[in-house]
């Protein structure tokens, strides 16, 4: 039995980084550990190529996972599997549909600056204007431009108010 | 030629001014009865025409009466009527409504007052005629007595009628503020609902508009690589505050 440690589940994340592609990433595991073992002419549709190829790669390096039997392999499969869906991403929501460099970005200051946090997830909710609102261990914490807008307003209500009735 | 006998002829010289004195006393007697007679008659003539003046002047002083009291009652009529129409005249945030629902009720007030007061004059008047009409006045002195008696009371009830108008005017009065201060207060309660309300509205309405402009305006005044760098400003700086 190979036990998953901390390097692979970090390489893992690196290369994951957000909630959505933990899921594709999930589904391909799924799909390789039932074709373990199966001959490669009675796989129907076999595999192409996928988003973790490298990572796939990546993973098969490690010489003892190469020269074990399917058991094993499965085994290794299973634990990536459980851990990753145990994992619990920091959820952001931005203004704008996020480009690959801004989600890295994001999964980058989130690795270094949020301790223990893993995944990111990215949701794009317009109405906040501008700026990101965050949801961290049951925390919640709003650094969108709408509210920052609404709480000016608030806050200066009679200066508004004084301006407008001139 | 036959002459007075001489015994007559001494008496009557002897006693001719008594005759004389007798004829003209006689004379005298009679013409003043005559006198008195007629002076009596004349005069009885005259008191019965006395009496029918006076009469007359009793129907005319009994009509003078009852003018004289109607006039007074409509002058307290026409006073209640216009301390009433100043009440109303005063009170400026009645509406018109109000106001000629006041002016109505205050009119038909008026209006029973005066038929009230009406029927008094005319019941007295049909009494005094009646009186007349059956000949239980035969003297001026009952008639003084009936005159004065209708004076008196038509006097009292004019009094009565007075105190009557005044006491209705009085509650006219405060029925009249009461419902005024009743609609004052419902009216400056509605009044300030509504402008709390309309406070509201035109605040929301203003806020809704300046914070959507607001709000249109930094979302495209942003371009994409702002937006960008705005999530990490505002990331580093809840870090370096600590927020999480």
């Amino acid at each position: 039995m190979i036990e998953l440690d901390n390097s692979t589940k970090e390489l893992i994340l690196d290369e994951v980084m957000t909630q959505d592609r933990a899921y594709k990433f999930i589904d391909e595991l799924t799909l390789a550990n039932s074709i373990l073992y199966k001959e490669l002419d009675q796989v129907k549709q076999p595999h192409s190529t996928t988003d973790f190829n490298d990572l796939f790669n990546k993973l098969l390096i490690n010489k003892a996972i190469l020269n074990s039997g399917p058991d094993v392999i499965s085994d290794y499969i299973q634990q990536i599997l459980t851990w990753l869906k145990d994992t619990t991403p920091v959820r952001y929501s931005v203004s704008f549909k996020p480009r690959h460099e801004f989600v890295k970005k994001l999964y980058a200051w989130t690795k270094k600056n949020l301790q223990g946090a893993q995944l990111v997830e990215i949701e794009v909710t317009p109405e906040i204007l501008g700026g990101v609102k965050i949801s961290l261990n049951g925390k919640y914490y709003d650094f969108g431009l709408e509210k920052m807008v609404e709480q000016y307003f608030i806050d200066n209500k009679n200066a508004i108010l004084s301006i407008l009735q001139k | 030629m036959q002459v007075l006998p001489i015994d007559l002829a001494n008496f009557l010289s002897k006693y001719l001014y008594l005759v004389i004195t007798f004829v003209v006393l006689q004379g005298s007697l009679t013409f003043l009865l005559i006198f008195l007679f007629v002076d009596k008659l004349l005069s009885a003539r005259k008191v019965k025409a006395e009496e029918l003046l006076a009469k007359q002047d009793a129907y005319e002083e009994s009509v003078r009466i009852l003018n004289e009291s109607k006039s007074k009652a409509s002058e307290h009529i026409l006073a209640a009527q216009d301390q009433s129409t100043k009440i109303i005249r005063d009170t400026n945030y009645l509406n018109e409504t109000l106001q000629k629902t006041f002016d109505d009720e205050l009119k038909q007030l008026v209006s029973r007052q005066e038929k009230a007061f009406n029927d008094v004059a005319a019941n007295l008047s049909t009494q005094f005629t009646q009186a007349f009409e059956q000949e239980k006045i035969t003297t001026l002195g009952e008639l003084s007595k009936v005159s004065e008696h209708l004076r008196t009371d038509m006097l009292g009830k004019v009094d009565e009628f007075k105190g009557v108008l005044e006491k209705n005017t009085l509650e006219a009065e405060n029925e009249l503020r009461e419902k005024i201060q009743a609609d004052y207060q419902e009216l400056t309660n509605k009044l300030k609902e509504y402008e709390a309300v309309k406070t509201k509205q035109i605040d929301d309405k203003m806020y809704a508009i300046l914070t959507q402009v607001t709000k249109d305006i930094l979302e495209s005044a942003m371009s994409m690589e702002e937006h960008e760098e705005l999530v990490f400003k505002l990331l580093n700086n809840a870090k370096i505050r600590q927020n999480f």
